[in-house]
């Protein structure tokens, strides 16, 4: 036997042994009720009313339940959408990132770094995305809770993604959304959302 | 005849590299399905072409080289075949696909050795220009160009009697509005360009100064013959009418840029090469 024959088999063992990589799990989800309607409708001095959403924050069907509404103070107001997602083990099962905003009409997109401080607990970094329709400049905050960690960058996303599906984790994922009309940061909004959402995210990695 | 081919070293190879080709066969299925789907993706069926003539081009060079196996090809190949378990197992289709590219070095270099390795590095590393970048990293990149195209397109357009009003990617003309859309950005010729930069300098052998020349030039040269592009759309709806945008200029903006690259780069490959021949 050669050197090149003993180099040939010591490939072909590897190219055989890499073979047997399993494919991502394809888990059946144990059946729980929906999580996101405990979102309150009451915020701090925000309240909620029945109304759609999707003209502004599109809804990704590739989420297993969402929610959206439009929230009120005084003469301010905001779209919030939070979105659920289970078993994301592959690439058609994560968040779609075309349909995290709403870009038909827009003249303008700038994606940018934002780091949300609320009052009482560590500041977090999202994703800011400012939208300039026609008639109206649209700012959307989002980021995403992978378990109790939020997540606040689209590549740090795919590797906690990769990092739960290789160590067989199958913790929960939510995409919040909270839109804005000319870059009117809802900071007594979200310091009440940002708990609310940390308790739910508990909630949910129990099931 | 069997028997000689049998014995040959170079079967061998053939033999390991079929094994490869048959482990990454769903990742390359799912590169061609991710080629057929997206316009500006599809460069990458070209892309094995080439790097398969770049092969070729040098089989006489191949042809008498020692087949010497090399241990220091074995890291890199259990190397790729790490980031193949870990791409397949965490659901991850960039770090497989660009675990195709180290794992073909790392076979070829233990079991064919380095003077071969060297010979066909150019046409392995060719083969990662068929690897689409992340959909947020060309997302990314092509909002901010088409703002930049649209910026350019509404400076050049006022000296050539076209009055333009211009809102982010929108540009507003005396009759119609334009708007640089996402598939009239240059990202996606860039892209192509890149591979086609690199090909042109390699197959027509050029000296390394001139072949990385064209390489970069790609880049700017595709900006700059899309600007051109949309400028001269700008022109024809101001100046003739809006039937213009079903013109082939812009019907086929993509194939447009790139003839008009390929002309740029040919005429700046040219330049060098007598610039070298008569350094005066």
């Amino acid at each position: 036997m050669t050197r090149l024959d003993r180099h040939l088999l010591v490939a072909l063992g590897l190219i055989g042994l890499a073979a047997l990589t399993p494919a991502p799990p394809d888990w059946t989800q144990p059946a729980s009720g929906p999580l996101l309607d405990s979102i309150p409708t009451t915020l701090g001095s925000w309240t909620a009313e029945t109304s759609s959403v999707e003209a502004v924050l599109p809804v990704d069907s590739r989420s297993r339940e969402s929610i959206g509404r439009v929230y009120d103070s005084g003469q301010r107001h905001l779209w919030l959408s939070v979105a659920r997602y289970t078993s994301t083990h592959g690439p058609a099962t994560r968040p779609a990132l075309q349909a995290l905003v709403r870009e038909r009409g827009t003249s303008s997109l700038v994606r940018a770094r934002a780091t949300l401080s609320v009052d009482g607990a560590e500041p977090i970094s999202v994703m800011r995305v400012s939208l300039r329709y026609s008639d109206r400049v649209v700012t959307v905050w989002y980021w995403y809770q992978v378990g109790r960690r939020i997540v606040g960058d689209e590549y740090s996303l795919r590797f906690w993604l990769t990092l739960n599906t290789l160590l067989r984790r199958d913790h929960s994922l939510l995409l919040v959304r909270v839109a804005t009309v000319d870059n009117d940061f809802p900071a007594n909004f979200l310091e009440f959302l940002v708990p609310r959402l940390d308790k739910l995210a508990a909630v949910a990695e129990r099931e | 005849m069997i028997g000689r081919l049998a014995r040959s070293p170079w079967t061998r190879l053939v033999a390991g590299l079929a094994a490869m080709i048959a482990l990454y066969a769903p990742i390359l299925a799912e590169l061609v399905r991710a080629w057929a789907s997206a316009p500006s993706l599809s460069h990458g069926f070209v892309v094995p072409l080439i790097s398969a003539y770049l092969v070729w081009g040098r089989r006489h060079d191949l042809a008498p080289m020692p087949i010497a196996p090399s241990l220091i090809g074995l890291p890199f190949l259990l190397s790729g075949l790490f980031l193949y378990v870990i791409g397949t197992l965490g659901g991850e289709p960039f770090v497989a696909s660009w675990s195709f590219i180290v794992s073909l070095a790392g076979l070829i270099l233990f079991l064919a050795g380095g003077a071969v390795m060297r010979t066909l590095l150019p046409a392995v590393g060719y083969l990662a220009l068929m690897i689409p970048a992340p959909y947020v990293t060309l997302k990314g990149l092509t909002d901010w160009l088409r703002v930049i195209e649209a910026t350019t397109a509404a400076w050049t357009l006022p000296p050539l009697g076209v009055p333009v009003f211009q809102d982010g990617f929108l540009l507003h003309l005396p009759n119609m509005t334009l708007e640089v859309a996402e598939v009239c950005s240059s990202v996606p010729a860039i892209i192509s360009l890149l591979a086609l930069g690199a090909a042109l300098g390699y197959v027509t052998r050029r000296p390394p100064t001139v072949h990385i020349a064209l390489i970069l030039a790609a880049v700017p040269l595709g900006f700059l013959s899309n600007i051109a592009r949309i400028t001269l759309t700008a022109m024809g709806v101001h100046y003739v009418g809006p039937i213009v945008l079903q013109n082939a200029l812009h019907t086929w903006h993509g194939a447009a840029v790139f003839v008009m690259t390929m002309g740029a780069l040919s005429l700046l490959d040219t330049g060098l090469m007598r610039l070298r021949l008569d350094p005066r």
